[in-house]
């Protein structure tokens, strides 16, 4: 099935520089698809027109098949920087997540409990998330984008700033739950500058150029889960993604 | 008016001008002087700064300006004539200039990358190397910031100090040979005079001409100034060099915010936290911090003691009144904060959230806000007309004007530290209405608020001095301790005199620990 249709996105921030340039792509149900890209190419501008917080230019974003107008239900969306709200506890923030279900108030620290249960974060819901690390503190963002209930989780560079060994951890739990269908999030799309982080996630990796922005390639990955980063396989599919990447 | 007229009139405006910022220059060259060497003196003794700190720590928050028949009346005593008076002012200025700098200076060479101070004592540089290399160079931006606050603060007292010196009768006769107590020359004494005898235009023409040389200071000598000191700090840290006007504790709430417990009032949240000590290796330990407290009770004791022997019969016979008339200065200044608060949190929400414009009005509010409020008391008395209420709207809206400012500023400036992406979250998981206000919006400016507050009603505290006084001849407010303090300086009352400033410290000094202490304790559990 369908989840997301990037349909000839184009955007400039001025009259003068455009950042994308008609990006297309699909991503089905089940998969994950990750957007690769030098660094200031446009991949969290891309992102951020298919959460629908802002506009293209040009083309449109389709979500099950709607257009996309404005942040959606549905699309969820977790932040490089974790954007906690630093005045509220960690279990204020994941409630954030609940704001739009007509449930009570009760219910809502219930449930949110219970994420923060499950990402390890118990004891720290009286917290402010000034007393997390970087990894728990990504994990507060997880939970409360995973609390909106979302079909697609949208993510934009979300371990790049975490140590290798905390964001190993956590690409495991999003690999979890998107393979868990009991669980929300039925499709992933990932921004990433990190090749080996595209190739041991996606399903597929649309492969963007220097600003501006238009899509060089995208590479179908048919491996199965987990990968072994040192397989042969692994190996010449990274090599591919680099010729692509360097390719003018 | 004819052509020679009106130049006469400019010319009379800006000889008054220039007699005005000579005051300011002198003190503001004074303060910083001042201010770098005890600022360089707490930071590199142990000593010096257990003793200095806790000292700065009660003079900021007090109402210094309330102070100032007591101190006229004491240079006068000491220097009689006109060379008293005008010291008496600059004096005054300074006073109000002097605290930030010193803690501009004490704050820089705290934050002082330890390594710097490592790879000194490796290459063992003598102590006039170490302030020509490192002190002053890691000290100076921050003097040229805080010189810019100071200016604006400065300016409030200037031109304050100069009305309030003016006396009340003197403008009628010719030729301003104003009381013993006055400074002939000045902006203050020369607006005064103008909406005093009725002449619009050289009111007018006295406030634009203010304005101007508001801005020409900020271009000709801070904008240079800023410019020389900045060309050392590298460039990735990119250090503002607009909205200044009040470079304020907020910025540092986040940052710097010491951990539960070791708070001291506003200026502590000035500080950073500590990295090793510049000189040796010293670590303030919890004792130490416990002993700059003490020292503050010693003091607050001492002042009490003093009074205790000099006046209990003073005491008897005055403190009902004083308290009586705190009361009414105490809901003036608190209903009038809560105004200011109903109005600065909703623009200050527009600005931050709702405007992309937010910079150049701003700028607009700059330049407003470098009008001292008691310059335009005469252009509000001649609004409001007669009615009934006339000198407590007076009060009231002077009040607000010297103290709103100081929290818009402060917001505006906490909310540059605010996390990029607010707004976003907020969309994305739909926050909207009531739950967007509670949860995003008021939230992300309580620390402006805080910050912004304590200065706020500290400044309203200033202006009560002159916002109870000012038309007392015709309808003044009749109860207040802004009224208190100028009737006993008037009548001579020096005990009353006295009484009241100990009173209005006492409650300073209180509502800062009951108040603002633990509302940053808890802020400091958030942001740290
Ligand atoms: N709000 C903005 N206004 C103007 N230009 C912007 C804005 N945000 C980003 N840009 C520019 O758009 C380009 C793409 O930015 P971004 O999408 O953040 O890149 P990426 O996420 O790929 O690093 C960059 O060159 C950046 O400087
Ligand atoms: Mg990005």
């Amino acid at each position: 099935m369908r989840m997301v249709e990037v349909d000839d996105i184009s955007f400039m921030y001025s009259s003068a520089a455009k950042v994308i340039d008609g990006v297309s792509f699909t991503v089905d149900k089940g998969e994950f698809v990750s957007i690769l890209g030098p660094s200031g190419c446009g991949k969290s501008t891309l992102l951020r027109i298919i959460a629908g917080l802002i506009k293209p230019s040009k083309g449109r974003v389709l979500y099950m098949g709607n257009d996309v107008k404005g942040p959606t239900k549905g699309l969820s969306f977790v932040f490089q920087d974790f954007a906690l709200l630093p005045w509220l506890t960690n279990l204020q923030n994941v409630e954030l997540g609940f704001s739009l279900m007509d449930i009570t108030e009760e219910e809502k620290r219930k449930r949110s409990l219970l994420l923060l249960d499950k990402f390890g974060l118990i004891g720290f819901e009286d917290a402010y998330p000034n007393v997390l690390s970087g990894g728990m503190k990504q994990r507060v963002g997880i939970a409360r984008a995973i609390a909106s209930d979302p079909d697609v989780l949208l993510m934009d560079e979300p371990f790049s700033s975490l140590d290798e060994l905390t964001a190993g951890t956590l690409r495991n739990d999003i690999l979890f739950m998107l393979k868990n269908e009991d669980l929300p999030v039925h499709s992933v799309i990932m921004v990433t500058h990190n090749v080996e982080e595209a190739i041991e996630l996606s399903d597929k990796v649309v492969i963007l150029s220097e600003k501006p922005a238009y899509v060089k390639a995208v590479k179908d990955l048919r491996m199965k889960q987990p990968r072994n980063k040192h397989g042969r396989e692994f190996l010449k599919n990274m090599d591919s993604v680099y010729a692509v990447l360097a390719k003018d | 008016m004819d052509a020679t007229g009106l130049a006469g009139l400019i010319a009379s405006i800006l000889v008054n001008l220039v007699f005005s910022w000579s005051r300011m220059l002198i003190a503001l060259g004074v303060s910083v002087l001042l201010g770098i060497a005890v600022g360089i003196y707490a930071a590199t003794s142990k000593r010096a700064e257990k003793v200095i700190i806790p000292i700065i720590d009660i003079f900021q928050t007090l109402p210094i300006l309330s102070f100032f028949p007591f101190v006229i009346y004491i240079f006068i005593a000491l220097i009689p004539g006109f060379v008293g008076i005008e010291l008496a002012v600059i004096f005054l200025i300074t006073t109000s200039m002097l605290w930030n700098i010193i803690f501009g200076v004490y704050e820089a060479l705290n934050s002082i990358p330890k390594e710097y101070i490592e790879l000194a004592d490796l290459y063992n540089l003598s102590t006039w190397r170490r302030l020509k290399k490192i002190f002053f160079p890691a000290s100076l931006p921050y003097v040229v910031e805080q010189s810019m606050l100071s200016w604006s603060i400065g300016l409030f007292y200037l031109v304050t100090s100069e009305i309030f010196s003016v006396g009340t009768d003197a403008c009628q006769i010719a030729g301003n040979t104003a009381g013993i107590y006055s400074v002939k020359t000045g902006i203050g004494v020369a607006l005064t005079c103008y909406a005093a005898t009725g002449n619009t235009l050289g009111y007018a023409l006295g406030i634009i001409f203010f304005i101007l040389f508001v801005i020409a200071t900020r271009f000709l000598l801070f904008r240079p100034l800023e410019n020389y000191a900045n060309r050392y700090t590298r460039q990735s840290v990119q250090r503002k060099t607009t909205n200044t006007y009040l470079r304020n504790a907020a910025v540092r709430l986040f940052k710097y915010l010491e951990p539960p417990g070791t708070e001291r009032i506003r200026v502590r949240l000035n500080r950073p936290r500590r990295q090793e000590k510049i000189i040796a290796s010293r670590s303030a330990s919890p004792a130490e911090k416990q002993e700059s407290w003490r020292l503050k009770y010693v003091l607050i004791t001492l002042a009490l003691m003093i009074i205790a022997i000099a006046g209990v019969k003073y005491l008897v016979l005055y403190e009902l009144e004083i308290l009586r008339n705190f009361v009414f200065s105490i809901l003036r200044v608190w209903i009038a904060f809560a105004v200011s608060l109903a109005i600065s949190v909703p623009l200050c929400v527009y600005l931050i959230f709702f405007t992309k414009k937010s910079s150049s009005y701003i700028l607009l509010f700059q330049v407003i806000a470098s009008i001292p409020a008691t310059i335009l008391l005469p252009a509000i008395v001649a609004m409001m007309g007669k009615s009934p209420y006339h000198s407590e709207i007076i009060a009231f809206l002077i009040f607000i004007i010297s103290g709103i400012w100081y929290l818009i500023f402060s917001i505006m400036s906490a909310s540059k530290l605010l996390p990029a992406n607010i707004l976003e979250v907020k969309r994305i998981f739909g926050l909207k209405g009531l739950a967007a206000w509670k949860k995003v919006y008021v939230r992300a400016i309580v620390p402006g608020i805080l910050t912004g507050g304590v200065t706020a009603i500290a400044a309203e505290w200033n202006a009560s001095i002159v916002a109870e006084y000012y038309g007392s001849g015709v309808s003044g407010v009749s109860l207040g301790i802004g009224k208190l303090l100028d009737t006993s300086f008037a009548s001579n009352n020096l005990p009353l005199l006295f009484l009241a400033l100990v009173n209005l410290a006492a409650m300073v000094v209180i509502v800062n620990s009951l108040l603002w202490k633990r509302s940053y304790k808890r802020m400091s559990r958030i942001y740290r």
